[in-house]
């Protein structure tokens, strides 16, 4: 069960770390500096596990993977939003944080739910209201990276197991 | 129906006959660009591939362009793995600081070939498109994958076109193009996205115009983007928006988003008071911006209470401005003049904004924060920012005398 927290649109790398956190690549450090420029406190009322919901493009603009190892080092499970900025999906897989395309999700889930997302059959249920919000599960190489942990570990597993 | 630009030389690298928009193709890259932004992530997941080497140091480019000249101990720290990784690893292409912006060097060095394909860890790498490349943004952890591997997999885009006609009246500039481009398309109207410049408009358009043109790209989200002239026949596009630039007006972007496109002369009426004025970045510290700058501010001086910043975005800029006059002009009218680098417009080195300040800018973004919490920036094009640190408010081009 996870505690969902509500973001807008176009919610951009920029506001998600802020460019005074860019010199540090600790993930529990960055994450501590969450939307700091834009929400001051926002990373501490975070707890492991938490979901963040976006709106549409969510992680708009810079490439800086800062953004989502911040997310990841706070111990966010997961993002979901109703559609994502290109780099920041792939940086997102590329660490094995699951970017969850879900506009019914997206326009469903309050401030404060409880969902549960089930990854392999494209499933979130929303416990606080009964709800399911049904997405397109990822393609296989994709879920690999998730499982894996991200892109390194996948590379790693492949050439000790080559097919 | 012929393939677009970004299908072609996709098609082309790939051996594939003939991808189709939709199709993952595992890309080989022929230029790898690493900043010091990223670097240190990048570096640090190289590390973590059992057994990796670097695939080709040739074809891998390092810049300090970011923190530069070094910004923190932190930072400069970031510098020291880079140089010493560099060395250790047989990768000549170290653009130390003081080079510039990766994206202008990158075309102004030959190392974005048309016809190639660049990988930066950086979204404004869609900027090396200008020269006809497809060139596109990745994050760090994948940038190691490319250094050890040299290829990267890529979702073969649809293409949006973006047809450009008519001649540009005197005042409006290409950034005021784009500024229209992406006021209509919004910030998610490419995503993931092919854009193809195309049209008489974007025919006569300079390099700087189209480096311009490619860099504000990413604002609405392209994966690449490329001039192409006169085509043969049209290709498949999934939508084509015309512009006349003949009708088009100087414009602004609101504070927020790069998207948030107004018409100049609705901002223009003195009553926003600015703190600080900004040309620099990939898409403002062209030696057009610099001239046009120079040509306004000759003989005048900056508002009082107006910090204004300068930063030529490479080395050969700054040297044909110094050679123009226009380095001595500047710094006579008050202007702060930089090294080459990009990190002002980041709010990664100079120029940080205090709370409640107002910069305008010619830099690509406006997200909150960007520049410094609690500040926020106006974009526009290089004359009005200029003209503004005369006047001290977001003033135009037409009310240049009335100060």
């Amino acid at each position: 069960m996870s505690r969902c927290w509500k973001l807008g649109d176009n919610v951009s790398t920029d506001e998600i770390l802020p460019f005074q956190y860019m010199v540090l690549t600790d993930p529990a450090e960055l994450g501590r500096h969450i939307l700091g420029n834009v929400k001051p406190g926002f990373a501490e009322r975070l707890t492991r596990g938490d979901i963040l919901v976006g709106g549409l493009n969510f992680g708009y603009g810079s490439s800086r993977e800062h953004a989502p190892l911040a997310l990841k080092g706070a111990g966010i499970g997961a993002v979901v939003a109703r559609s994502f900025a290109r780099i920041f999906f792939r940086n997102c897989i590329n660490i094995g944080l699951p970017a969850i395309a879900c506009p019914s999700a997206a326009d469903g889930v309050s401030e404060g739910d409880s969902v549960e997302i089930d990854l392999r059959s494209g499933e979130i249920w929303n416990t606080a209201r009964n709800a399911k919000y049904s997405f397109v599960p990822f393609p296989r190489f994709i879920m690999e990276y998730v499982e894996n942990g991200g892109l390194i570990n996948t590379l790693n597993k492949r050439n000790s197991n080559p097919a | 129906m012929c393939p677009t630009r970004a299908v072609n030389i996709l098609s082309s690298k790939c051996g594939e006959r003939d991808a189709r928009p939709g199709d993952i193709v595992d890309a080989p890259v022929d230029r790898a660009m690493i900043h010091d932004n990223n670097a240190a992530l990048v570096i640090e997941n190289f590390g973590r591939i059992a057994g990796a080497s670097v695939w080709s140091p040739d074809r891998t480019v390092f810049f300090i362009d970011h923190h530069s000249p070094s910004t923190s101990v932190k930072a400069v720290k970031h510098h020291s793995l880079m140089r010493r990784f560099a060395r250790d690893n047989g990768i000549t292409r170290l653009f130390d600081c003081g080079w510039g912006i990766s994206h202008v060097v990158m075309i102004e060095e030959g190392l974005a070939a048309p016809g190639e394909i660049v990988a930066g860890t950086d979204s404004h790498t869609t900027g090396e498109g200008a020269s006809g490349a497809f060139a596109t943004g990745i994050g760090a952890t994948e940038m190691a994958a490319v250094l050890a591997a040299g290829r990267v997999w890529l979702k073969v885009p649809e293409t949006v076109k973006i047809s450009l006609n008519g001649a540009l009246p005197p005042g409006v500039y290409a950034r005021d193009v784009m500024t229209a481009v992406l006021g209509r398309l919004g910030p998610e109207g490419a995503n993931y996205r092919s854009v193809e410049f195309q049209g008489s408009a974007a025919d006569a358009m300079s390099l700087d115009d189209r480096i311009v043109c490619c860099v504000m790209s990413m604002e609405m989200g392209a994966k690449n983007a490329v001039f192409v002239s006169a085509p043969d026949e049209d290709a498949e596009y999934e939508r084509v928006e015309e512009f006349d630039v003949s009708s088009m007006t100087p414009m602004a972007a609101l504070p927020g988003l790069p998207t948030n496109a107004v018409p100049l002369s609705e901002i223009a009426d003195g009553g926003v008071k600015i703190d600080q004025a900004f040309i620099g970045s990939c898409s403002g510290g062209l030696l057009g911006d610099i001239e046009t700058a120079a040509r306004i501010l000759e003989g005048k001086r900056v508002a009082d209470g107006v910090r204004l910043i300068v930063i030529p975005a490479t080395r050969r800029i700054y040297n044909e401005s110094l050679k123009r006059g226009y380095i001595g002009i500047l710094h006579d009218a008050g202007a702060v003049i930089g090294s080459p680098a990009c990190g002002g417009c980041g709010g990664h080195d100079a120029g940080i904004l205090a709370e409640g300040e107002v910069c305008v800018a010619n830099s690509p973004r406006n997200m909150e924060g960007r520049m410094g919490a609690g500040g926020v920036v106006y974009l526009a094009n290089s004359a009005a920012v200029a003209i503004s640190a005369l006047t001290g408010h977001i003033t135009g081009e037409e009310r240049r005398d009335a100060r």
